[in-house]
C-alpha cells in the first residue's frame, strides 16, 4: 500500500517563551488521501495554522522545539535540508494564506507574482511564465484575466484576491493544497465561491487538500474528513458524515452549537463558556474539562488518547456515550448543579 | 432524522463557469505605483517648480562648453588686462561678462555653469554609491539578521561616530599629497576623492533606514506566502523586499544628493576639494572670503546658485515624501 499523501505523526511543536514552552502543538496525528479533502477546525489559538506552517517549515524564525514526523508520501519534510524543501514549497505543497490582501504583495502586478512562482521552480521565459500566469487566472474563474493580470493587488475584490492565491498556489501543480482559513475574510456567498472552486480543482487536479477553518459549517460541504483541534490536540477525528451525524466529543457538539442552524427547533446559538486553556500551563487531565459540562473526576486525572470507535471515527473523551449526539440536540447538557 | 443531522448552514456547492464576476469592471487605465506618486508630484506646484529649475540646471550643466562658446569665454581664459584693475582686483558686472570676473580675471558667469556640473556630479554620483552600500547591507542585514546584521550595524556605528569633518580632511590631503594619489592609485585627486569621502559619510544613515524597514518588512505575510511558494532568499530580498524600500529611500536619497553637494562646497571652501582649475561653487565662495568687500559678485553669484539648488533638491524631495505617503501631509 502507497503511504498516505500527508501523514501527520504524533507532531508537537513547542515556542520557547520567557514563562515556559508554549505547547501550540501537542502529540498531533492527521492523514491525508490524494484526492480527498481535509477539513481541519477549531477555535483560534488550537494549533491549526502552526500545524501546517510546521509542514511547510515556515516557522524556522520562531525557533520552536518540533517532535514527530510531518510525511509527504512518505517523505518527512522535517529532516529535509533547506535546499530541497525550497523544491517542496510551490512545486509539491501550495499554500493560501487567510487574508489574500496582505499575502500579496503590495507593489507588484498580481500576473507578475503568478508568474514569478513559475520561475522560482521552472526554467521558463518572462512571456511564457506571463502567458501561464494568465491561464492560471483564467482557470480560477476570473473573466478577463489578461486584464485582470496587468493589475494591482488593491484594484481587486477580497474574493479575486482570494482567486489570484489560488492560482499561485496550483500553477506548480502541487499534490497538496493547503487552505488556512482561505475565507474567513471574506463575505458568504464568496466564501461558497472559493470553496467551489478548491473543490472544482481539487477533482479536476486529483489534489489532496487540508482547508482549515474555524467553523465547521465552512468544511461541512467539501471535507471527505474532519479533524477537530482544540488546545493543539485533536479531541475528534473522522469521515466528515460520521463526525456530523453523531458528533462525539462534547467539544464538536459546543462548535456544532454556535453554527446557525437553518430549521433547527432551536433558535438561540450556544457559546461554549469560559475560554481555551494556556498552553504554557495547560490544565491537568483533558484539556477541554475546565469547559465541558460533562466533566468528572476521571477527566481531570489522565489525558485522553485518540481511540477508534468504528468506522475511522475517533474522539478523545473519557467517557463515550454509545450513540450520544446522534443528533446533536437531543442531548441536552445536565443542569448547573451537575456541571459544578 | 438524517436531514437534521446534516450540518446546517453549508455553502452550496458551485459551478465555476457559472461564475459571473460582480466586481466592478477593471479601469480603463492601469496606473502604477511610480505613475501614482507622478501624478500626486504633478499637482504639487512648488515642487514642480523646483523640478523644472533643476533640470534646467542640468541642462545648463552640460552644455556649459556650448554656453562658453556662446559667451566667448572659456572657465579658466584669464582676461587680466580688461576685467582686472592695475590694483589687481577684479572688474564687476557688464555686457560682456555677466556675473563679473574673479581675481584672476576668469568669466564668473561661466565659471558658476562649470560649477554646476561639479556639484551636480558629486552630489549624485556619491549619493548613488551611499544608495548602493546602504540598500545592499540593510538588505542583507535586516533580513538574514545574525551575525552579519551585527556586522553592518557595528560598522556603520563606526562611521556615524567619526569626526567627519576631521577624517575628511585627514583623508582627502592624504591622498591630494602625489598626483597618484592613495590606495594603489585608485584614489586620485580631485572629484573622484571628493566623491568617495562623501559616499563613505553618507551611506550609514540609508543603512539604517533600510534596515529599519527591513525588519518589519520581513514578518509581513506576502514575505510568509514568498517563502511558501518556494522563492529564493535572495530573489525574496531583492523582488519582494525592494519594492517596498522604494519610498524612503527615494525620499531619503533626494535629502542626501543636497547635503552631498554642501559637503563638496565644505571641502573646497577649504581647499580639499577639487582642485582651483575645476570650476566648483565652494571653491568660488573660498576665495570671495577674501575679497568680497570690493568684489560682491563673487560671493553673490555663486551663493545664490548654491542655496537655489540645495533649496530645490529639498523641496523635491518633500514634495517626493508627500507624494509617496498622502496621508503624511495631513
Amino acid at each position: 500500500m502507497s503511504p498516505p499523501l500527508l501523514e501527520i505523526d504524533d507532531l508537537t511543536v513547542h515556542f520557547p517563551s520567557a514563562a515556559g514552552p508554549v505547547r501550540a502543538v501537542d502529540g498531533l496525528s492527521l492523514s491525508l488521501e490524494r484526492g480527498q479533502t481535509l477539513g481541519v477546525v477549531g477555535e483560534s489559538g488550537s494549533g491549526k495554522t502552526v500545524t501546517f506552517l510546521a509542514a511547510m517549515r515556515l516557522l524556522e524564525r520562531s525557533r520552536p522545539e518540533i517532535h514527530g514526523r510531518i510525511l509527504l508520501d512518505g517523505v518527512d519534510v522535517l529532516t529535509l535540508p533547506a535546499r530541497e524543501m525550497r523544491e517542496i514549497r510551490g512545486p509539491r505543497i501550495g499554500m493560501i494564506f487567510q487574508d489574500p490582501l496582505s499575502a500579496l504583495h503590495p507593489l507588484l502586478r498580481v500576473g507578475d507574482q503568478i508568474a514569478e512562482t513559475v520561475r522560482a521552480h521552472r526554467d521558463v521565459g518572462r512571456r511564457d511564465a506571463w502567458a501561464q500566469s494568465v491561464a492560471a487566472l483564467a482557470q480560477v474563474g476570473i473573466p478577463n484575466a489578461d486584464e485582470r493580470a496587468r493589475q494591482y493587488p488593491h484594484q481587486l475584490s477580497g474574493g479575486m484576491r482570494q482567486r489570484v492565491m489560488i492560482a499561485m498556489a496550483l500553477i506548480l501543480e502541487p499534490d497538496l493544497l493547503i487552505a488556512d482559513a482561505p475565507t474567513t475574510a471574506l463575505d458568504t456567498t464568496v466564501e461558497a465561491q472559493i470553496l467551489g472552486i478548491i473543490d472544482d480543482l481539487r477533482t479536476r487536479l486529483g489534489i489532496g487538500v487540508v482547508l482549515v477553518s474555524h467553523s465547521l459549517a465552512t468544511v461541512a460541504d467539501v471535507a471527505d474528513t474532519v479533524a477537530v483541534m482544540y488546545a493543539g490536540r485533536a479531541v475528534e477525528r473522522g469521515p466528515c458524515q460520521a463526525v456530523f451525524a453523531h458528533p462525539s466529543h462534547p467539544y464538536t457538539w459546543g462548535l456544532l452549537d454556535t453554527v446557525p442552524a437553518l430549521g433547527a427547533e432551536r433558535s438561540r446559538l450556544v457559546p461554549i463558556p469560559g475560554s481555551p486553556p494556556s498552553l504554557i500551563d495547560p490544565p491537568p487531565g483533558c484539556r477541554f474539562a475546565p469547559r465541558c459540562a460533562y466533566r468528572f473526576d476521571a477527566c481531570t486525572r489522565h489525558l485522553p488518547e485518540l481511540v477508534e470507535r468504528g468506522g475511522g471515527h475517533a474522539d478523545a473523551c473519557v467517557l463515550p456515550v454509545p450513540g450520544r449526539g446522534a443528533r446533536r440536540n437531543r442531548l441536552e447538557p445536565p443542569g448547573e448543579e451537575a456541571a459544578a | 432524522m438524517r436531514a437534521s443531522a446534516m450540518p446546517p448552514a453549508a455553502p452550496m456547492s458551485v459551478d465555476i463557469r457559472t461564475l459571473e464576476s460582480t466586481d466592478p469592471p477593471p479601469d480603463a487605465r492601469v496606473r502604477s505605483p511610480a505613475g501614482m506618486v507622478w501624478a500626486r508630484f504633478r499637482v504639487n506646484r512648488g515642487g514642480m517648480v523646483a523640478l523644472v529649475f533643476l533640470v534646467a540646471l542640468a541642462a545648463l550643466a552640460i552644455a556649459a562648453p556650448l554656453v562658453a562658446d556662446l559667451v566667448g569665454h572659456g572657465p579658466n581664459d584669464l582676461y587680466r588686462t580688461t576685467m582686472v584693475d592695475i590694483y589687481g582686483l577684479p572688474k564687476g558686472p557688464n555686457a560682456s561678462f555677466w556675473f563679473g570676473a574673479d581675481s584672476a580675471g576668469r568669466d564668473l558667469f561661466v565659471r558658476v555653469i562649470y560649477g554646476a556640473r561639479v556639484s551636480l556630479l558629486v552630489g549624485v554620483v556619491a549619493t548613488a554609491i551611499a544608495v548602493v552600500i546602504g540598500v545592499v547591507l540593510g538588505l542583507i542585514a535586516g533580513y538574514r539578521g545574525g551575525a552579519l546584521d551585527t556586522l553592518f550595524s557595528r560598522m556603520s556605528d563606526v562611521v556615524l561616530a567619526m569626526p567627519l569633518l576631521l577624517f575628511a580632511i585627514g583623508i582627502s590631503s592624504a591622498c591630494s599629497t602625489t598626483p597618484q594619489g592613495c590606495v594603489a592609485g585608485t584614489l586620485t585627486p580631485g572629484v573622484n576623492l571628493v566623491i568617495v569621502i562623501i559616499a563613505i559619510f553618507s551611506w550609514p544613515a540609508m543603512f539604517r533606514i533600510v534596515r529599519a524597514t527591513t525588519l518589519s518588512m520581513r514578518e509581513s505575510t506576502f514575505i510568509e506566502a514568498s517563502r511558501a511558494i518556494g522563492m529564493r532568499e535572495r530573489n525574496i530580498m531583492f523582488r519582494e523586499v525592494l519594492p517596498n524600500l522604494l519610498s524612503p529611500v527615494v525620499v531619503y536619497a533626494a535629502l542626501l544628493i543636497p547635503q552631498s553637494i554642501l559637503f563638496e562646497a565644505y571641502l573646497s571652501f577649504l581647499g580639499l576639494g577639487v582642485p582651483d582649475s575645476t570650476p566648483s561653487w565652494g571653491g568660488m565662495l573660498d576665495q570671495a572670503s577674501q575679497l568680497f568687500t570690493v568684489a560682491w559678485w563673487l560671493m553673490v553669484f555663486p551663493g545664490i546658485f548654491l542655496l537655489a539648488t540645495i533649496l530645490a533638491f529639498n523641496v523635491v524631495a518633500d514634495g517626493l515624501r508627500d507624494a509617496f505617503d498622502p496621508r503624511a501631509s495631513e
